[in-house]
């Protein structure tokens, strides 16, 4: 298959998420109900095996915040505004209900304003899960939890939360991240086929829609890259970024950066690697919710979780295995987390050798120009351009 | 600017400056002395730490010393300037801020052998505390304590019990003295002691005139943060009590004339009394604080149904900033009920952000639950730079006014 049909079908997962509030309606018209998620720390499993669908909540870049002004102040995550904004003018009425994991001060909040706003009837699920992954103790605590949320994603649905229909959710959402994992490593080659926008999209859209078509269409993509994997041998191809950071909501901004003569090449986003590193899979011993717990515990870690240390070791995994040769972190405005890892990651990054380039963004407020001028010299540094 | 306060000044509040003087001096002897030195938050179980005969270090309180020291913003900008973004928490930056330049108040900080922190309080003490580990290389602790919505569900507290299981391995190991219950039990007795006294000084200030306000209180709440577990706390608040009954017991308020007793919301604004002294010279005297009144919770009891690892693990679970909004409003309602507020001042506080999200909710069903009048002031706890006085000043004397003609009609 040509490289071209690779593009068209990556197009179609973008239109599917740039008209998602309207196509997410219609699942909801035809019968199933609608759970919105934060974060790639909520096991989307459970809400699959619980009958009902999984959106992951991502921030509106399109809007400037509104009715949120009344909840939040301005100097709180911008990501958060957003998404609460969003809820607040009823742009997502085609969710049945949401499950904020613990993670962040600011979506503990949010999660808090949600349930003060909301009607009765409206599934509003505090995931409390650890802050700490390391040992024992957080693993029996988080059992527990997951345990609860299960049930309760049950209950509302009217279903059985049995072992059955979470080893098939298991599978399939073990699919789907093994196969998106295959598609990011399309650019490991020196002139990579996929752009790091365009494999951004395919999460966006990955965590919209209905799972049993997002497998169908990264099937399909796979099979093409693996006709037309691109090439290693010629030139010297762009310069290879890494992006670092939290969510990114609009790929358009990987496209400004990608603009100035580089190819995104690896990342760690919550909406990228972060998000499908690492399956579930099955030891003999253990039973399908204790597979999840142990899953989500030893995934890569973000900012929110302690210990830190994993996240390194990914990080420097990431620059060998893709060639990296700059790093861009992309901080949304306000969040403590990531502003806090900062000088770490700049460091261990700098000690490697890598230079780090700091852009601080809100979703509303892409300001275009002023990025591209700042990547267009940190590409140029890096013997790069245009 | 105005002359210092309007307000009566409390005789026991003048041993502050000694006790506040002895414990930074100790912080910066300790090493020197043998004695391990652990950088803890202020939600954290320092009991533990009393008992075990190590010095526990607050980097917290050293954010109000630079603060009123009105050195923060030098600090803060020596943070950013290492790349500690100037929307992280001020406390903090003046922490790294003092780190790297080794300046501030004490000149430098007490080099930690450990340090032990808690999420009960907010997210961003464990952030701050990875990177002080980092810096010093020294061991780091973490208690987690999962989000309470209405009571600690089971499984919740027996996570945290084992955890502070973990902890007494964990000291015994970093500090290589030995856990003895017995003295632990002293040091339970005597922060009951002085938590309890803490309470009752809160209330008595349900008296009219009021005896005391948010200064004497905010200044006044520095043992029970940083020596809750020691004689010397628990014989502070004693006198404190006792010199605040005598004024209630002869009617005496800690203003001439007060007219509006208010309640504040969130953390002080350290590196400006004046705005108090300023409501205070309006008439206006706070009869109660959230942010003070946090300290009371921290009382155990080991003879109910657990042993008193489990009381510890359920007063630190229900910290004020780790309980859902809900919870805050009534506690906060309920104040405002038994203290007579006439109104309630929010300070939007930009550096705390567990304390101010929400905050706007709360301030609405205060208005519109209790009929109470609410006023959000834009600050910062240490950072001076955002907060402009002026506007700020501007709108107390609107929110003032407001309250009086509501008690003329």
């Amino acid at each position: 298959m040509p490289l071209q049909d690779v593009r068209d079908l990556s197009a179609g997962l973008s239109r599917f998420f740039a008209e998602r509030h309207q196509r997410l309606r219609e699942i909801k018209s035809a019968g199933k109900k609608n759970i919105g998620y934060f974060c790639s720390y909520t096991p989307e499993e459970l809400i699959l095996a619980a009958g009902m669908h999984p959106i992951r909540i991502l921030a509106d870049p399109a809007e400037q915040a509104g009715p949120v002004d009344a909840h939040l102040q301005t100097f709180s995550c911008a990501f958060a505004r957003s998404c609460l904004d969003q809820l607040l003018r009823g742009r997502l009425d085609y969710l049945d209900g949401i499950v904020f994991p613990c993670t962040c001060d600011s979506l503990r909040a949010v999660s808090e304003i949600t349930r003060s706003i909301k009607q009765e009837g409206f599934f509003n699920h505090f995931l409390n899960m650890p802050l700490r992954l390391d040992g024992d103790l957080p693993r029996a605590y988080y059992l527990r939890e997951l345990a609860i949320l299960y049930r309760a994603l049950a209950d509302f649905n009217g279903r059985q939360a049995d072992d059955q229909s979470l080893e098939k959710a298991i599978e399939l959402a073990d699919a789907n991240r093994g196969l998106l994992k295959g598609i990011w490593d399309c650019r490991r080659v020196k002139s990579p086929p996929l752009s790091g926008e365009v494999c951004l999209g395919l999460v966006n859209a990955a965590v919209s829609m209905d799972r049993q078509e997002v497998r169908g269409e990264l099937e399909k993509i796979s099979l093409a890259l693996a006709a037309d994997p691109g090439k290693d041998d010629l030139g010297p191809g762009p310069v290879r970024l890494m992006v670092i950071g939290s969510v990114i909501d609009n790929p358009a901004l990987l496209g400004i950066i990608e603009q100035s003569g580089a190819c995104v090449v690896a990342d760690d986003l919550c909406t990228g690697t972060r998000y499908f590193t690492g399956a579930v899979g099955r030891a003999a011993a253990e039973g399908p919710l204790e597979a999840l717990a142990r899953r989500y515990l030893e995934r890569v870690p973000c900012p929110t979780k302690h210990p830190a240390g994993p996240r390194l070791d990914h990080l420097s995994r990431l620059l060998e295995d893709f060639r990296v040769q700059g790093v861009v972190m992309v901080l949304q405005k306000f969040c403590e987390p990531h502003a806090f890892d900062y000088p770490m990651i700049r460091d261990h990054l700098s000690a490697r050798g890598l230079p780090v380039l700091l852009l601080e963004v809100e979703p509303a407020h892409l300001a275009a120009g002023q990025l591209s001028t700042r990547v267009q010299a940190f590409v140029e540094m890096l013997g790069g351009g245009l | 600017m105005e002359a210092r306060s309007p307000g009566r000044r409390l005789e026991s509040a003048k041993k502050l400056k000694d006790l506040g003087y002895q414990y930074y001096l100790g912080s910066m002897l300790a090493g020197q002395q043998g004695q391990p030195v652990a950088w803890i938050t202020s939600g954290f179980p320092v009991e533990l730490i009393y008992a075990m005969d190590i010095f526990p270090f607050y980097p917290e309180n050293y954010g109000t010393l630079c603060g009123s020291r009105k050195v923060s913003g030098d600090l803060c900008q020596a943070a950013e300037a290492r790349g500690y973004s100037q929307d992280l928490c001020s406390y903090a930056r003046c922490t790294m801020g003092s780190i790297f330049q080794n300046a501030g108040p004490l000149n430098g900080l007490p080099a930690p052998d450990m340090v032990l922190t808690a999420r009960n309080i907010c997210h961003t003490v464990i952030k701050w505390w990875e990177a002080v580990a980092r810096h010093y290389n020294c061991p780091l602790f973490v208690l987690d304590t999962p989000f309470v919505r209405g009571e600690p569900t089971e499984h919740q507290v027996q996570y945290v019990r084992g955890q502070l299981t973990e902890l007494i391995n964990f000291l015994e190991r970093h500090s290589g003295r030995e856990f003895k219950m017995d003295k632990y039990m002293e040091v339970i007795g005597r922060a009951n002691r002085a938590a309890s006294l803490w309470k009752e000084i809160q209330s008595l200030r349900k008296a009219s005139p009021c005896p005391l306000s948010a200064l004497d209180m905010f200044t006044g709440m520095f043992p029970i943060v940083t020596l809750r577990g020691t004689q010397t706390c628990a014989d502070f608040y004693q006198e404190m009590r006792d010199e605040l009954a005598a004024r209630v017991a002869a009617g005496v308020g800690v203003l001439e004339n007060d007219q509006f007793r208010l309640m504040w919301d969130n953390i002080a604004i350290w590196y400006n009394f004046q705005f108090y002294d300023y409501i205070h010279s309006r008439g206006g005297v706070f009869v109660a604080e959230t942010y003070t009144s946090a300290w009371g919770v921290y009382q155990f009891d080991g003879s109910g149904s657990g042993d008193i690892f489990d009381s510890v693990a359920r007063r630190y679970l229900m910290a004020i900033l780790n309980i859902d909004l809900d919870l805050r409003f009534q506690q906060m309602a309920e104040a405002i009920r038994e203290y007579r507020v006439d109104g309630l001042l929010l300070h939007s506080n930009r550096s705390c952000k567990t304390y101010s999200l929400g905050q706007l909710g709360l301030a609405r069903r205060v208005q519109s639950e209790l009929g109470v009048p609410t006023l959000l002031i834009e600050a910062d706890m240490t950072d001076p730079r955002a907060f402009a006085e002026g506007p700020a000043r501007t709108r107390v004397d609107a929110f003032l006014e407001m309250l009086n003609q509501r008690k003329v009609t």
